[in-house]
């Protein structure tokens, strides 16, 4: 009965073949470990979920009714992080079944987040646009043997930055460095998902938070890759070490001299504003 | 936590916005042109990646080398875990002794 209400409720939204036919999602069943009427009413709320997930979002004021919404600001982003990771294995599961909708749907949700990871990383958009290119095809040829042990996001996350890093080792053989240590106009457009409000009231400044990244992404390379891997990737330092292929002393080092020159710049910046 | 890791926390959440067109259909015009000669992307290194991402024990260990403190700790908790319930269970069946 409750399906029925919700597919009501739900006409207009693009319901997926298992509300016709509960046996098309026998698939789908061995890949999620929920029972079959949860699987059901999550896809509804997934739907929903999936197309008003907002991946860039530049209005960053609310409204009361907005903040009153968002009062338990942790607890509603660990929500919609879960509800995002069951909307990605949904996705998943449905692209490894051929579904090109579905992989489509993913390319929208994340074409931004690759083709950000890969221009703080490379600075350059023309690489970045090569690289997002180039990681989605890597994942849409490959995606039938992803088993999701760890999570989509994490997983295109990291194959970006693997193949980042193997087309900065390539340009460092082949480019002159001098070239890479120019600086780079500030001609791209930042915006922010997913915002905690009470962070935002409390100490939020869009404009010092793009200050910080045009820094950081007019860092020396040795800088500024660790500094990325570590502060916006959440990698470890040996993780790090592996991937760049340096001491575990020497990423320590130079993540620590990026610090201090972002907090240094921030303070002459603030020295001559003030 | 100093002003600098707050503002690196919010950076995460960045996007950049593409200058030149729609990044996403750029993604899935070329989608739409696959063909053999892509399967060369699927390299050696790319390969390895996917294996290593399929495999348990692998994101184990990986988990292990990254987090020693965790599972140290856990092991700390689980050797105190079970000492208590031997350390119980000899002075109950001494006491089933003493009783008989």
């Amino acid at each position: 009965m409750e399906k029925e209400d919700n597919c009501q409720n739900h006409e207009d939204k693009e319901i997926p073949d298992c509300m016709d036919n509960p046996d098309s999602m026998e698939g789908t069943k061995g890949l999620l470990d929920s029972e079959n009427h949860l699987i059901i009413k999550d896809l509804i709320m997934k739907n929903q979920v999936v197309e008003g997930r907002d991946m860039e979002n530049p209005d960053i004021t609310c409204s009361e009714d907005c903040e009153r919404e968002k009062e338990s600001g942790k607890n509603a982003a660990e929500i919609q992080k879960t509800k995002n990771e069951i909307d990605d294995k949904m996705l998943v599961a449905k692209s490894q079944k051929g579904d090109r909708a579905a992989f489509e749907k993913l390319v929208r949700l994340y074409s931004k987040y690759v083709y950000t990871n890969a221009f703080f990383i490379l600075r350059d958009s023309h690489e970045a646009e090569d690289v997002s290119q180039e990681v989605f095809v890597k994942v849409f040829l490959s995606i039938k043997n992803f088993r999701g042990l760890s999570s989509f996001k994490t997983w295109l996350r990291k194959l970006t930055i693997n193949t980042c890093i193997d087309k900065l080792r390539i340009k460092s053989r082949t480019i002159d460095k001098k070239i890479s240590l120019e600086t780079l106009e500030e001609g791209y457009e930042v915006v922010f998902t997913d915002l905690n409000h009470n962070i935002e009231k409390n100490f939020f400044s869009k404009e010092t938070v793009k200050e910080v990244l045009n820094i950081i992404v007019n860092l020396e390379e040795s800088y500024r890759v660790p500094l990325i891997l570590r502060d916006l990737q959440d990698y470890s330092y040996r993780e790090i070490s592996n991937l760049i292929k340096k001491p575990i002393g020497t990423v320590k080092t130079n993540i620590h001299r990026a610090r201090k020159i972002i907090k240094d710049k921030m303070k002459y910046k603030k020295e001559k504003m003030g | 936590m100093n002003s600098l890791d707050k503002y690196l926390k919010i950076a995460k959440k960045a996007v950049i916005k593409p200058g030149e067109g729609d990044i996403e259909e750029k993604i899935l015009k070329r989608l739409s042109n696959i063909n053999e000669k892509d399967e060369k992307l699927l390299d050696d290194d790319f390969m390895d990646y996917l294996k290593k991402s399929n495999s348990r024990t692998y994101l184990f260990s990986e988990d292990l080398k990254n987090n020693p403190k965790k599972y140290v700790m856990l092991g700390i908790a689980a050797a105190f875990f079970f000492g208590m319930i031997f350390f119980i269970a000899r002075n109950v069946s001494k006491k089933n002794a003493s009783k008989a």
